[in-house]
């Protein structure tokens, strides 16, 4: 039996201060719905992807599913930092499978914003190791620094490489009105940003935002019934690293990544060079190109020389809806996200960012500083 | 300035201002292992752990193998601090609770002999590579404080080798909670492991020997840990003095629920040189002292309410197996077999465990003097192929003081790597 999505939705991402978060959440959900042709009663069960610890309102699973008239459907939170919703979009794909359900909605959904920027530093900090990093003042800037620090030592990575990236994906968020930002920059532009954690200029990093994203999974059957285009999950692959830097083998690439996407392109029985488009998980810059490696889209080493190649006519157009760094990062929506400018690109639904005739799409979700990392491959 | 440049500094008062931001729980010092972290910081020594069976060393110290997943094989091993710089990076946007400390440099530093810390750099990350070559030193400042003092490049003078403690880095899980446990010749060696693991499974530890500045200092090492111990002068081959320490512990604590005969002298010397006096002390202080303790806490043992006792005596494979040189020593710990084997009989009716602790070669004091050809010769005999550490002995003894030897009396436990099965 193959799993299909069958409707998609995103919310504005941003700041956020206009709604609560099952405001938030109902936005993406009802595009979806009405993108699916489904009745909410046809809904089996939700998996709502969150990191909890950035919101006020605690256990959002059930005031988010009672806002959006699901009761008395069962539902519950996966969390796994960053890749909460790709972790809920794999459940709910083992569920459907099981056959214990039909069809699931999936929706990721965060409210970061509610919190001072220095706040959330500390909180997401605190996905790091709290007893031997996180007393230092570790943030995850600082982590990805010092694997930008690593990489560059080892192959030669330059700091423009790092904003040539950060320049593509601003280039496609401009085109994408669901994008916290939607303006140009340029590498000087990124260069004389100030240092968040050397060699990291603010540029380099994605922003913190609110946000939402919807999917509604089905079995083979009624995806077939109710989509004229549905959207297959071809493989997933996911896999764990060592939480702390302290155990972590190598700090220039994450080896959860490797291990996810071996994993998924496994059972799509595919290899690098058949994803036609991508969506990486640019939390920093430095984070794209060691997804270009870990995915197998070039050589060790040679992710900083890469990145012209992920422009739309390029070998592989990687996050053309302008990626975590343009659209903004709302860590538990982001997964789901993603995966809505996949299926958006295979059924030719993306406008001007369209990368033509894509077949194959991968999303790739990396939790906390590497210690979760989920890949999963999609096709027409 | 230059030696300032040159040096990172990673400090631990820092952390405990920030964790009270936080409002964390002192990770550090409530981890299993961390109590003796900080104390061994304190000391100017960089400890983690070792798994002995599968041979990994760990900094940050773990309580649990990963390997094996066992912690009964973890010991400390203090690191030579030799490391190198792995990464690091400036922080400039700090999380909350660190703004006053912005700029700071968070590096990693991997340590020779394996495992990592992160730390600070200061002043900052100017001229610093991946790669350098560093050594670390924690030092203690303006009393209480402690830092981790990483100087770039390495000096011959701190050239230490790891080097294995013998340590309980683990925190008990409660077996003695509210107990009150007596223990003899507790100033060092098995007495001092055994009235520190005790104190870490929560019972209240009478560290009693014959040298107070012993005794004294293994009581403020168990109160520093949050333990509860009182130091007690005692001579077990001196009746009075016995009488004393057991009066003293009832004045005390009103009751008394483990006894733990451990005080013991070795003195050697060949059959046809033994003088009387030698003969007499070694007895009276092995066998005799037993006796005097087991003796002096049968009134109590035989009127407390609820009835339940434990009493632990020691014996060697040295009673065994014999050992030239030391017949007295083998004679008087075969005697406390045949001791605590009648006492066993007769103090089961007060519900009274009497029970025999046969150690190997551990590695205390009394074996400190060894000639090395003799101990390795001794260590090639072990199957399990190393020396045991006070740390082994230490963990029988809280079996034989918990519940979890209720159902024994009159047994001897033999804790030797199978050197004289």
């Amino acid at each position: 039996m193959k799993i299909g999505i069958v409707g998609i939705g995103h919310s504005k991402f941003g700041r956020r201060d206009d709604v609560t978060v099952q405001e938030l959440a109902f936005e993406p959900f009802v595009e979806a719905l009405i993108d699916s042709g489904l009745q909410r009663e046809e809904i089996d069960a939700t998996i709502i992807g969150a990191s909890p610890v950035y919101m006020t309102q605690r256990s959002i699973a059930g005031p988010v599913t009672e806002y959006l008239g699901l009761n008395p459907q069962p539902v519950w939170l996966t969390e796994a930092a960053c890749s909460s919703s790709a972790s809920a979009l794999r459940t709910a794909y083992a569920l459907i499978k099981s056959k214990m359900h039909n069809t699931v909605l999936v929706l990721g959904v965060q409210k970061m914003l509610e919190n001072p920027t220095s706040e959330i530093l500390k909180i997401m900090g605190r996905t790091g190791d709290v007893q031997w990093e996180a007393p230092y003042g570790t943030t995850f800037a600082n982590y990805y620094a010092m694997y930008a620090n690593a990489h560059m030592t080892k192959y030669g990575t330059l700091s423009e490489q790092l904003a040539e990236v950060a320049v593509k994906n601003h280039y496609y968020g401009s085109k994408n009105r669901k994008a916290m930002f939607q303006k140009e920059i340029t590498v000087e532009k990124v260069l004389e940003s100030r240092i968040i954690s050397s060699p990291l200029h603010l540029y380099d990093c994605c922003a913190n935002a609110d946000g939402s994203a919807a999917l509604i999974v089905s079995n083979e059957e009624i995806s077939k019934k109710i989509s004229d285009t549905p959207i297959w999950v071809e493989g997933l692959g996911a896999a764990t690293a060592p939480f702390s830097l302290l155990t972590r083998p190598e700090l220039s690439t994450l080896t959860s990544a490797v291990e996810a996407s071996q994993a998924a392109y496994t059972q799509a029985k595919i290899d690098p060079t058949n994803i036609d488009v991508a969506e990486v998980h640019d939390c920093f810059t430095i984070a794209e190109i060691m997804a270009y490696e870990d995915l197998g889209f070039t050589e060790r080493g040679k992710g900083g020389e890469f990145v012209e190649n992920a422009y739309i006519g390029g070998k592989v157009p990687i996050n053309v809806d302008g990626g975590l760094k343009a659209k903004g990062h709302p860590v538990g929506a982001t997964g789901c996200s993603q995966v809505v400018g996949i299926v958006q690109q295979l059924r030719g639904e993306a406008g001007q960012c369209q990368v033509d005739g894509a077949e194959k799409g991968l999303t790739h979700n990396v939790g906390g500083h590497g210690q979760y990392c989920l890949v999963h491959v999609f096709s027409r | 300035m230059l030696v300032v440049m040159a040096s990172i500094v990673s400090s631990m008062s820092f952390r405990g201002e920030v964790m009270k931001q936080f409002g964390y729980r002192d990770y550090i010092s409530q981890s299993k292992v961390g109590v003796q972290l900080l104390k061994s910081l304190k000391e100017g020594k960089l400890e983690g752990t070792q798994c002995t069976k599968c041979n990994i060393p760990y900094y940050p110290p773990r309580a649990y193998c990963r390997e094996c997943l066992s912690d009964g094989n973890i010991i400390g091993l203090i690191f030579s601090g030799k490391g190198t710089i792995l990464s690091f990076s400036e922080v400039q946007v700090p999380p909350a609770g660190f703004e006053r400390f912005a700029p700071y440099t968070v590096c990693i530093v991997e340590l020779d002999e394996g495992g990592r810390l992160v730390g600070w750099i200061d002043p900052g990350s100017q001229s610093l590579k991946i790669g350098d070559k560093v050594q670390v030193k924690p030092e203690v400042i303006e009393g209480d404080r402690v830092v981790y003092k990483i100087t770039r490049g390495t000096s011959p003078d701190v050239d230490v080798k790891a080097e294995k403690v013998a340590q309980n880095l683990v925190t008990g899980s409660n077996k003695l909670q509210g107990k009150v446990a007596i223990i003899t010749g507790a100033g060092k060696g098995i007495g001092r492991e055994i009235a520190l693991k005790y104190a870490r499974e929560g019972a209240m530890v009478i560290v009693a020997a014959r040298t107070l500045s012993d005794i004294e200092t293994v009581a403020k090492e168990i109160k520093q840990s949050g333990g509860e111990a009182t130091p007690i002068i005692c001579d077990v081959g001196n009746v009075e003095s016995v009488q004393q320490l057991i009066m003293k512990t009832l004045e005390k604590y009103e009751t008394i629920d483990i006894l733990v005969n451990n005080a013991g002298i070795s003195k050697s010397a060949l059959i046809s040189k033994m003088t009387d006096d030698l003969w007499n002390s070694v007895i009276n202080v092995n066998l005799k002292g037993t006796f005097n303790c087991i003796r002096a806490v049968i009134p109590h043992f035989s009127t407390k309410r609820p009835l339940g006792g434990k009493i632990i005596n020691f014996t060697s494979t040295a009673a065994k197996y014999g050992n030239v040189g030391q017949s007295a020593y083998s004679a008087s710990k075969w005697g406390v077999i045949a001791l605590s084997k009648s006492a066993a009989r007769e103090l089961a009716t007060y519900k009274v465990n009497v029970n025999c602790i046969m150690p190997g070669y551990i590695e205390t004091a009394m074996t400190a003097d060894t000639p090395s050809v003799y101990k390795e010769q001794t260590i090639a005999q072990i199957p399990q192929m190393r020396i045991g550490y006070p740390e082994d002995v230490a963990k029988v003894a809280v079996f034989l003081a918990s519940s979890d030897s209720d159902y024994m009396t009159g047994s001897i436990l033999q804790v030797d790597g199978g050197l004289r099965m």
